[in-house]
């Protein structure tokens, strides 16, 4: 398997220099590791430049209305929890209008894989910006003098708060490392987050590869992921250096264990016609 | 003699008023009676009116009467709201507590004045009211008190079986003594039948099981919500996995993905709900997905009246969405067209990969009913171009959305090899791909455009063809056709059966599918009726101005009620005698 079987006949619309390219690749690569079947592969979209991922991987897609990515996919894994779903959108797509579906995905811990293209600002309508935006940052929404005033959301902090069971971050400048924290995402039980940090080379001034390259460091091997409060204290690390790899994991109950109705197979499986509501009816005598 | 009797339990939330008029009408429905019943109440928990009216008669009851013959009372404010409705020679019984102004009930009323309100603490003893209520509701209607006491035994655990029967004993003895062996009015039918005691939601979500449903979504909203919460309880033991969503939007986009992912699915809310998740509604059309969705109209606009009837969100799940798509929505009128139609949502919303909006109110989603047993032989699933990796073997390269002349395109499900795609909510080409702005389709897409959208609408024929989209009741010819759709169609047939009885000519058309409308067969009714009125529960006369958009046919004579309470046969009879007149 090379990750050439991941592509297919269209040619991305994304901006030269793009974050996204590198994104796009490390999937590929994730996938091969993980020698995926693509039949079996369904990856879940939001809208946005982000979301267009869907458009050029040879898998099973739904691209969605935006920031609805996760209760589609929801809906999908627990309708054929056989299925390898992967839900993937940008910043604004998953913190902005998303927000309340990653708080209740979280919490549910369904085995579902989110990838967060995190470039700080809003790509396809050129320039807004977005929940993860630094303060003060100046774009089409928030012009000159005043900027940005709202702190931006920590995604990972976020999600290791609300009950996400694998939480991770990586940086489309680190291949290696991005693809790998994906590979681990996908392989992980339960509702695996990867905040991929990403330049927008259109719209985002400020967060480039430059400034990226100087703060970007791996999180230390002494790290413990199972330990909640290192975890959240190494989340709370933002500004000169920004901690990229594996915060936090646990192994819990994801929400489709606990559903008798899918222990012997799938929704999907389950024969449809032959029903007998006699019963039902006559409760009602 | 009269044929039917009311009675009207009527008491503040938390006393079981509700409980008492469903144990009268399940008594009855066991012992060859039929019964309907309304419960009203207010958006709250404790305190304010509650009231349970039960309509009883020798054949089955298709709507309910305002007036009573027998009024149980447990508050004051119970007893102020219903003098009126009490019909001379009726019944009274009252708490001991309250005070009853003699002057303001009809001629020849009897008044029985009870301790009914229970002390002691707690909700049970409240509760337990209602057994007090019903022991005096036996001995002064002369309702065989045995038929109660067997319902109340299978619903309650033994103990608390015993303390409710001695206080049905009590009240019924008490009330024994002062009146002379009543006989209850209505003769107990000798021919046996399997009767349920259900509402329209009940009998949605049986639909949907018998469909084959194994995925439920959706956030609690009054009147949808009981959907829910009867899949909810009876769903898993038929692999149903229901899930509660955070919000609507949720909810609906949930269905769409497991939809997508090849298992029936249904979701259940009112006007507000469904507001939610509009914008999904329009992915579902456009990426194609089988969806099946309730709404059980309530008060509207905004939060409105939570608890109380309308139909006032035709036009809206109409047109709800931008964009042009086409869908389905049927309006059920009674309880069995709750359950065959919502089977057969299932069945459409898959052979022509929509949208099916199942639209009913709260009359009709809350009422319960007396019915005969559903008859499930003959009712065939049909899933419509789904393909299997044979067929995908066979018909490579696989297009989802290939163009066809029927509009429908052959369906794969993830996990089924061969049938990789892309499913979307953008418009697009043939092959998923959207068709705006890429180098794809930079050259074709102002024809790839007009084809993906004329591709929802190439549906409409054969869904006209297949459906009984309009029911004419009655004699084929009449002096005058009423017009309704949904809930209204039961006060409407009763209405043209007074109708027969005051020697007046009477037939109803009852248009069940509103989208795709059925113009032709409407017009063709509407053409040789020789008067015409038309019946809705909403200001606007929504079904009227469909009507006049689609046949040109202004149907001038209009019955609009928007008091947030249904129509009954009598105030229809009224109308009729008016406009004939």
């Amino acid at each position: 398997m090379s990750a050439y079987d991941f592509n297919l006949d269209y040619v991305p619309t994304w901006c030269p220099g793009c974050g996204n390219f590198g994104i796009f690749n490390s999937l590929k690569k994730a996938f091969t590791t993980l020698e995926l079947d693509l039949e079996q592969t369904v990856l879940v979209n939001g809208i946005g430049c982000s979301s267009k991922i869907g458009q050029y991987v040879n898998c099973y897609r739904i691209e969605t209305l935006h920031g609805r990515s996760l209760p589609v996919a929801t809906g999908i894994k627990l309708a054929n929890h056989g299925l390898t779903v992967i839900a993937e959108g940008g910043d604004g797509d998953g913190m902005g209008l998303g927000m309340g579906h990653f708080v209740h995905t979280a919490r549910r811990n369904l085995d579902i894989s989110y990838f967060i293209h995190n470039n700080q600002v809003y790509g396809l309508t050129k320039g807004q910006t977005s929940p993860t935006s630094e303060l003060g940052m100046f774009t089409k929404f928030t012009p000159p003098p005043l900027g940005n005033v709202e702190r931006p959301v920590n995604i990972v902090d976020m999600a290791i708060s609300l009950g996400a069971s694998f939480v991770a971050r990586a940086y489309t400048g680190d291949m290696n490392l991005l693809a790998d924290m994906m590979v681990q995402a996908i392989r992980h039980r339960g509702f695996a987050v990867v905040d991929i940090l990403q330049p927008c080379v259109s719209f985002n001034s400020v967060n480039t590869y430059a400034w990226y390259q100087q703060r970007v460091r791996n999180i230390a091997d002494d790290h413990d992921p199972a330990n909640r409060e290192q975890a959240k204290s190494l989340a709370g690390r933002w500004g000169d250096e920004i901690p990229v790899g594996v915060f936090f994991r646990e192994e819990r109950p994801t929400f489709a264990d606990s559903m008798a109705q899918l222990k012997d197979r799938t929704l999907t499986a389950k024969t449809l016609s032959g029903v007998d509501i006699s019963g039902l009816m006559a409760d009602l005598a | 003699m009269k044929n039917d009797f009311t009675c009207l339990f009527a008491g503040e939330a938390g006393y079981g008023v509700m409980s008492a008029g469903s144990t009268v009408a399940k008594a009855a429905g066991r012992n060859n009676l039929w019964a309907f019943v309304v419960n009203e109440y207010p958006s709250l928990i404790k305190g304010g009116l509650n009231t349970c009216l039960v309509r009883l008669a020798a054949a089955p009851l298709k709507a309910h009467e305002e007036t009573m013959d027998c009024l149980a009372v447990l508050s004051q404010e119970g007893l102020e709201q219903n003098y009126a409705r009490l019909q001379p020679g009726g019944l009274l019984i009252a708490d001991a507590s309250l005070t009853v102004d003699s002057a303001r009930l009809a001629e020849g009323v009897r008044v029985y004045q009870l301790p009914l309100l229970q002390k002691g603490s707690g909700d049970v003893a409240k509760i337990m009211s209602n057994s007090a209520m019903l022991g005096a509701f036996c001995a002064v209607s002369g309702f065989p008190i045995n038929l109660i006491e067997a319902v109340l035994a299978d619903e309650f655990k033994l103990e608390v079986f015993e303390k409710n029967r001695a206080l049905l004993r009590s009240n019924y003895e008490l009330v024994a003594q002062q009146t002379a062996g009543a006989a209850f009015s209505l003769a107990f039918s000798q021919t046996p039948v399997k009767p349920m005691l259900l509402n329209g939601n009940d009998a949605i979500a049986m639909g949907a099981l018998q469909a084959g449903c194994k995925f439920a979504a959706g956030y609690p909203m009054t009147p949808g919500s009981s959907v829910l919460t009867y899949l909810a309880d009876n769903g898993p033991a038929f692999g149903l996995v229901f899930k509660q969503a955070e919000d609507e939007i949720a909810a609906i986009n949930m269905l769409i993905g497991a939809g997508f992912a090849g298992v029936r699915a249904i979701g259940s809310t009112s006007g507000g709900g469904f507001s939610l998740m509009v914008e999904a509604l329009g992915f579902a059309a456009l990426a194609e997905v089988p969806l099946v969705m309730v709404n059980a109209q309530r008060g509207g606009p905004s939060t409105g009246q939570p608890t109380r009837t309308a139909q006032a969100d035709l036009a809206f799940v109409l047109n709800a969405a931008q964009g042009e798509f086409l869908r389905i929505v049927v309006a059920p009128g009674d309880i069995e067209e709750c359950f065959y139609e919502t089977f057969r949502a299932f069945n459409l919303a898959e052979k022509y990969q929509l949208p099916v909006i199942i639209l009913t109110d709260k009359y009709l989603a809350d009422s319960s009913v007396t019915q005969a047993f559903f008859t499930t032989e003959g009712l065939a699933i049909e899933r419509g171009k789904l393909v299997d990796e044979a067929w995908l073997a066979e018909h490579q390269p696989y297009h989802r959305y290939e163009f066809t002349a029927d509009g429908v395109s052959a369906r794969a499900l993830p996990g089924t090899a061969g049938g990789r795609h892309i499913a979307t909510s953008y418009t697009h080409g043939e092959d998923g791909f959207y068709s705006s702005g890429n180098r794809e389709y930079a050259g074709s897409e102002p024809e790839v455009t007009v084809k993906a959208i004329d591709k929802l609408f190439d549906k409409e024929p054969q869904i006209l063809a297949e459906l009984e989209a309009v029911k004419l009741h009655g004699p084929e010819s009449a002096d005058l056709t009423l017009v309704v759709w949904g809930s209204t169609k039961g006060a409407a047939l009763e209405a043209m059966e007074l109708a027969k009885t005051a020697g007046i000519s009477v037939n109803v058309l009852q248009v069940v599918y509103l989208s795709p409308f059925p113009a032709a067969a409407v017009a063709e009714i509407l053409k040789r009726s020789k008067q015409t009125l038309l019946i809705e529960g909403n200001k606007t006369a929504q079904l009227a101005r469909l009507v006049r958009m689609y046949t040109g046919i202004e149907l001038a004579n209009r019955y609009l009620k928007y008091d947030s309470r249904a129509f009954t046969p009598s105030q229809i009879l009224l109308k009729i005698k008016e406009v004939l007149a």
